[in-house]
């Protein structure tokens, strides 16, 4: 199969863009002139390094996460070494039991084979119990 | 459509991508008027103007569809240069730079004019046709009309490939979008043009 003719080709061959307009270069660079007299905005980081106000907020900021870093206890991993209260234990031991009755073992694909391919004449469990009455009688 | 593109037909001596690439092929005139700009010489913005405003006004206009708007982006983008005239020496390549500072405020201007009415963007016709061959004006309005079917994505990328002859791998350079971004929207711009010539008249 061939490829398809590039229509852009035909369509647009011996045509060109616009040009700008002749009066956009005075417009233009009049226009650039009065921005380039003007003195040039100072960089960012040096407006946020040159600001007082900003330097106060950071070291502000600063020395509240020093101080919350020393004075908060930390909660991250098991208390060692510290005595829960009663009533936070046992809420622990509970959701320990809920745990496990949540988290039950999983069926292995093994031994689901071996419950439903079983050998032949051993009777399944309707079977058996049919012959535990027969015997009984 | 085939007898629409026969409507079309090629015509030599035309301004081409190669004329229009002609000062875009090397860097490095482009990295002096940047690096005269950085050390204050302002008059070196009139020399940059001469080589990039057709370059920049045709993607803006292309971009937005309407003259007005094409124009502020140029101004715009010269506005910029002045402004962050002491970073331009850092500038690695000024044709990508000045092409995506361009491309993203006919962006924001596309953007703002939504929120405003305008005039229907056939109704100005941005295709030439050379001195020497008059009778192709009505071409290229039929041409536009076209042209102005397709998506601003779509538009852009065909104006930067087929009028600046720019790969793929520029265009997506200069637009910010990976390059198979920019061959998709030239694919599906085709496709578009394609269907819109099968469905003229």
């Amino acid at each position: 199969m061939s490829e398809p003719r590039d229509p852009v080709t035909p369509l647009l061959s011996s045509l060109a863009p616009s040009e700008p307009p002749a009066s956009l270069r005075a417009r233009t660079l009049s226009r650039a002139a009065r921005v380039w007299e003007q003195p040039a905005p100072p960089d960012r980081w040096r407006q946020v390094r040159e600001s007082r106000p900003l330097r106060l907020a950071w070291a502000a900021a600063v020395v509240a996460l020093i101080v919350a870093n020393l004075t908060l206890p930390s909660w991250s991993g098991s208390p060692a070494g510290r005595a829960l209260p009663p009533e936070v234990a046992a809420s622990a031991a509970q959701d320990r039991e809920l745990q496990e009755l949540v988290e039950l073992p999983r069926l292995r694909e093994t031994l689901v084979a071996i419950e439903t391919v079983r050998p032949a004449g051993v009777p399944d469990r309707a079977d058996s119990t049919d012959l535990d009455k027969e015997k009984s009688t | 459509m085939e007898a629409m593109t026969q409507a079309f037909p090629a015509v030599a001596g035309s301004r081409t991508a190669a004329r229009w690439s002609a000062a875009w092929e090397n860097a490095e005139p482009w990295r002096a008027l940047f690096a005269e700009l950085a050390a204050g010489h302002r008059e070196a913005l009139g020399r940059l103007y001469d080589l990039a405003s057709g370059r920049l006004y045709g993607l803006a206009l292309w971009r937005t569809g309407c003259p007005e708007d094409a124009a502020e982006v140029v101004q715009e983008v010269f506005v910029r240069m002045a402004e962050e005239r002491e970073r331009l020496a850092a500038v690695r390549d000024p044709r990508w730079w000045l092409l995506s500072v361009a491309h993203r405020l006919a962006v924001d201007v596309t953007r703002r004019r939504q929120r405003r009415p305008s005039e229907p963007i056939e109704d100005h016709p941005h295709l030439e046709a050379p001195a020497s061959d008059r009778a192709r004006e009505v071409d290229g309005q039929r041409a536009w009309e076209l042209v102005a079917e397709l998506s601003p994505k779509q538009r852009e990328v065909i104006f930067l490939h087929h009028f600046e002859g720019m790969s793929h791998a520029e265009i997506g350079r200069s637009l910010g979008v990976p390059t198979f971004t920019a061959a998709s929207r030239y694919r599906l711009g085709l496709a578009a043009l394609r269907r819109l010539l099968g469905s003229t008249p």
